[in-house]
């Protein structure tokens, strides 16, 4: 880890949403915080409020159903739960970038891409004319697009899936953010293009010491990408720690459970371990630890009160009964 | 490869065409999903087809399953072209070749309950009454581990895996030999997933099963396959067993994509081999091998020749000239 | 299908003047006889051109006033009702009915089947209503059956349209392929499979429909080429009314008030079910998960 400033610091996030059926408590009681130059995965599966956490981050949650009930969001000396919409425009897309699983979403499809770059660009710096259009192409020469003349004057609908993710990344490169947030930016994409995309944002981290937080189901992105890893699970932290500690000396059934149930290539199994039940519904929460239903360690106090989070080691925290025997 | 073929695929084509010609419109364009394949699925085995997405896995299931209409070549099931089957032929075609898709939302008819969901191709083929199909419809579900109690609810009170049995309890109904499982633990959570291959590998054991098993992900058709045959835009680059394949591959493709998918152990480092641009640059592709301006290996000789699928050694088959 | 506490959270949000309107019109046009102070027809010269009660010269007994001919205002708007529901009802049936068919066709087979049903759309958008309905009524000659007819055949259009829309996209749906995999008959498909889900739609636009099809049968009877007088039909009334609306406002305006009233009741109703029945919508009142 590169040097022990905290740029980003989560206390006891909680977003609700409230719908006509109930309150879904996405995300309840989240702390953590991001180093300088580190990168942070948040692994989970559907529904356990890992993109949730993301968007509370930027004041993106969906409203009016989603809302932020309690905590605290720091960025330095300011508490971004505290700023105003208007205010948070200050922080999007220049300190704090994100990029989504479908581009799309934040490219707009009416504009060509080398505009699009370039007001990316003039957040950051004062370039006109023959300058800003040599940032450009320069730009898009460093995320690996071929023929970025041309492609300037390309829609984001001409390009693929894989180029359309470049181009975000070269906006961020443009913006040089402290803070990158990917919220699963490869799932949509073939496994040879998301190999060149975790390249390009490991060559992002390495030269301007960004931050990065990844959020993503995939264990194995997380391994290769990340130091530091949160698991999440019906909108709790069930165990942080860093990377060699989570996958090597995880305490938590549920990331034991997670880890154990992927095939591994080249070593071929009979049976996957798996872990059983369902998914939980989050309108009907189980009063207790919510992963106890699918858990074969629970006893009886695990039906009844919420697991607090507990030290393991310094870098290490565990929210279970029973990790000690684990 | 040994073993009694079930179904053989012969230098199938599946071309389609984009944007019909008309005073608006441009010129229509060729799309050539599927361009000459061959191979032949094993009773009781697996036969895993991958390759990323646009390389013409999904269209070959779905030729096989007589969904579109082939351009050129001959699906041969049991000794019988496909092609040729009359009316009563293909309603027991129907029910020899079942499938599974990719998404458990959209697979189940969210307006039925569970049970007609299942009992539907019974009810279609005139399998045995109602209270006889009703029975069975119980069967199945507790054999895909749902309960019979399920029976008269509704696809939406169900979690992604559970539709997912629902799904493979369908298929099932009509007690198929060859089933075509299309993506059918892409959609499903990490801890889901798993519990969805066992039990597709419990049943195959269980009945005998003959599975088309198309994905992305290779490190579930490795788990799952006895035969794996790489795809890449319309044709396959190399086929061999599922143990060759991934500890001994021998095109460039396979290997790059072998080396790309992330291990889940940050102890293991390996220099990936990244490829560069995209499966979409097809310009000037017209000649010779397509791989090979993203191949780290290819010479001018790949853009004069077309490689062909050879056997390089027992039971693999490799199209590159770089080998052959 | 929903639930019981799913149906009951929708109710909440219920238009209930939308719904309090409507079910004064079914009631109106169902007791008519029961709830109407006189009879519609029955005149009476020396109660001629009555205002309202609140007004000189009104009574209680004619609370919305009479008529040129001493027709009790009140009582023929109730009877009205009945024929504006009755047009009503049987034209959307009628026209829903060819539109779903067509729509469905359309939209499930494609290709030449679907350029000729769309191209007929267009033919058929490009006319105007009016005319269409006085060529049919010229040939056919003005009645409350000929009137649903000629409705009938010509708001076809919409519905096609919307259900070959949804057909495009619920065709789509792996259900579909696997139901032809499983050997499930095209009819079948068509009926079990895809029917389902555009009933929701269906059921919006017939409510939306609703209302306008009680303004085109009014404009019809004020053209004189619907029900035929002395029936009450608001058209009418508004149209007789139209001549007095100097010195006698409420002939032409109570009629056209319960038109109004009524094409709102449906605009909201409509509005409300396809909230509560449109998935879509319904994800955007209950937010991402």
């Amino acid at each position: 880890m590169n040097g022990n400033e905290k740029v980003l610091d989560v206390r006891n996030l909680k977003t609700h949403f409230f719908t006509n059926l109930g309150v879904v408590k996405a995300v309840d009681g989240v702390s953590f915080y991001l180093r300088k130059g580190q990168a942070l995965g948040i692994v989970g599966e559907s529904g356990s409020g890992k993109s949730v956490t993301s968007l509370s981050i930027l004041q993106l949650v969906p409203k009016p159903a989603g809302r932020i009930v309690e905590g605290e969001i720091w960025y330095g000396e300011e508490d971004l739960v505290k700023k105003s919409q208007k205010e948070m425009r200050q922080y999007r897309g220049k300190k704090l970038f994100m990029i989504s699983q479908d581009p799309m979403t934040s490219l707009n499809p009416v504009f060509k891409i080398g505009n699009q770059i370039a007001e990316a660009i003039r957040r950051r710096q004062n370039l006109t004319g023959d300058d800003l259009t040599e940032k450009i192409i320069e730009m898009l020469k460093l995320v690996h697009i071929r023929e970025p003349e041309t492609r300037i004057n390309s829609y984001p609908h001409q390009f693929s899936g894989g180029m359309k993710q470049r181009a975000m990344i070269s906006m961020a490169l443009a913006c040089q953010p402290e803070i990158l947030i990917a919220d699963e930016p490869t799932t949509a994409l073939d496994v040879t293009i998301q190999a060149q995309i975790l390249k390009l944002m490991m060559e992002i981290r390495q030269h301007y010491n960004t931050s990065i937080i990844l959020i993503t189901h995939d264990l194995g992105v997380i391994a290769k990408f990340c130091d530091y890893v949160l698991v999440m699970y019906a909108g709790k932290i069930v165990e942080r720690a860093d990377v060699k500690t989570l996958f090597k000396g995880n305490r938590h059934p549920y990331t034991r459970g997670l880890i154990n149930s992927l095939p591994h290539l080249g070593k071929k199994q009979q049976r996957l371990a798996s872990i059983k039940g369902q998914p939980p519904d989050l309108l009907n929460l189980p009063k207790g630890c919510p992963f106890e239903p699918r858990c074969d360690y629970s006893v009886e106090r695990c039906s009844c009160d919420y697991p607090p989070i507990e030290p393991v080691d310094k870098e290490h925290f565990i929210s279970c009964w029973r990790w000690r025997e684990i | 490869m040994n073993g009694e073929a079930i179904l053989e695929i012969k230098d199938l084509k599946k071309y389609f065409t984009i944007g019909k010609q008309g005073i608006l419109s441009r010129k229509p364009r060729i799309v050539k999903a599927l361009d000459g394949i061959t191979f032949s699925l094993n009773k009781g085995k697996t036969f895993g087809l991958v390759g990323e997405s646009g390389c013409g896995k999904s269209t070959a299931g779905r030729s096989i399953l007589r969904l579109h209409k082939i351009t050129d070549g001959e699906i041969i099931f049991q000794g019988q072209n496909i092609d040729a089957f009359t009316g009563m032929e293909k309603m027991q075609y129907c029910r020899d070749v079942q499938a599974v898709f990719q998404d458990p939302y959209a697979s189940l008819n969210p307006r039925m309950r569970v049970g007609e969901i299942i009992e539907e191709p019974m009810l279609v083929h005139g399998i045995s009454r109602s209270r006889g199909r009703r029975e069975r419809v119980a069967e199945l579900l507790e054999v895909v581990g749902l309960s019979a109690d399920h029976i008269s609810r509704f696809p939406h009170e169900f979690s992604g895996g559970q539709r997912q049995r629902i799904g493979i309890a369908r298929a099932l109904s009509l007690n198929p030999k060859l089933v075509i499982l299309d993506e059918p633990v892409s959609a499903l959570d990490v801890s889901i997933r798993a519990q969805i291959l066992n039990l597709l590998m419990d049943l195959q054991q269980e009945f005998g099963l003959t599975y088309l098993f198309i994905s992305h992900d290779l490190s579930v058709v490795e788990h799952i396959s006895d035969v794996v045959s790489v795809m890449y835009l319309g044709k396959i680059l190399e086929m061999a067993t599922c143990e060759m394949i991934f500890n001994h591959p021998l095109h460039p493709y396979t290997q790059a994509l072998l080396s790309a998918i992330p291990v889940p152990d940050p102890e293991f480092s390996r220099q990936a081999i990244i490829l560069e641009g995209d499966v979409a640059d097809l310009l000037g592709l017209e000649k010779g091998c397509l791989f090979r301006n993203r191949c780290f290996n290819a010479t001018d000789a790949c853009s004069e020749r077309e490689p062909e699928l050879v056997e390089v050694e027992p039971n693999h088959q490799v199209a590159c000239l770089k080998i052959t | 299908m929903p639930q019981l506490s799913k149906i009951w959270a929708h109710m909440k949000n219920a238009p209930l003047g939308g719904l309090a309107i409507l079910f004064m019109l079914v009631m109106g046009a169902l007791f008519s006889e029961f709830i109407a102070p006189h009879s519609p027809v029955d005149q009476d010269i020396i109660q001629a051109l009555r205002p309202p009660f609140w007004f000189e010269g009104g009574t209680w007994d004619h609370f919305l006033g009479t008529d040129e001919l001493g027709r009790d205002i009140l009582s023929r708007i109730i009877f009205g009702a009945r024929i504006s529901l009755v047009v009503g009802f049987m034209a959307v049936a009628i026209s829903g009915f060819i539109g779903t068919c067509l729509g469905l066709i359309s939209g499930y087979f494609g290709g030449r089947m679907d350029s000729v049903i769309m191209r007929l759309v267009d033919i058929q958008l490009s006319m105007p209503y009016i005319l269409i309905a006085l060529a049919l009524i010229g040939a056919l000659g003005p009645s409350l059956r000929n009137i649903i007819i000629v409705i009938g055949i010509t708001s076809w259009v919409d519905y096609a349209r919307v259900v070959r829309g949804e057909v495009l996209s619920i065709k789509e749906n792996e259900f579909v392929d696997l139901a032809r995999i499983a050997g499930c008959s095209t009819y079948r498909i068509l009926l079990k499979h895809i029917f389902p889900s555009v009933v929701n739609s269906l059921i919006v636009l017939g409510t939306l429909m609703l209302g306008r099809i009680i303004i085109f049968e009014a404009a019809l009877s004020f053209l004189g080429l619907g029900v035929q007088p002395p029936t009450p039909s608001w058209g009418i009334m508004l149209a007789d009314g139209r001549q007095y609306l100097t010195y006698a406002w409420w002939l032409a305006t109570f009629p056209g008030f319960a038109i109004m009233l009524v094409v709102l009741g449906t605009n909201l109703v409509g509005d409300w079910l396809r909230d509560m029945l449109d998935p879509r919508q319904r994800a955007a009142v209950r937010g991402k998960r």
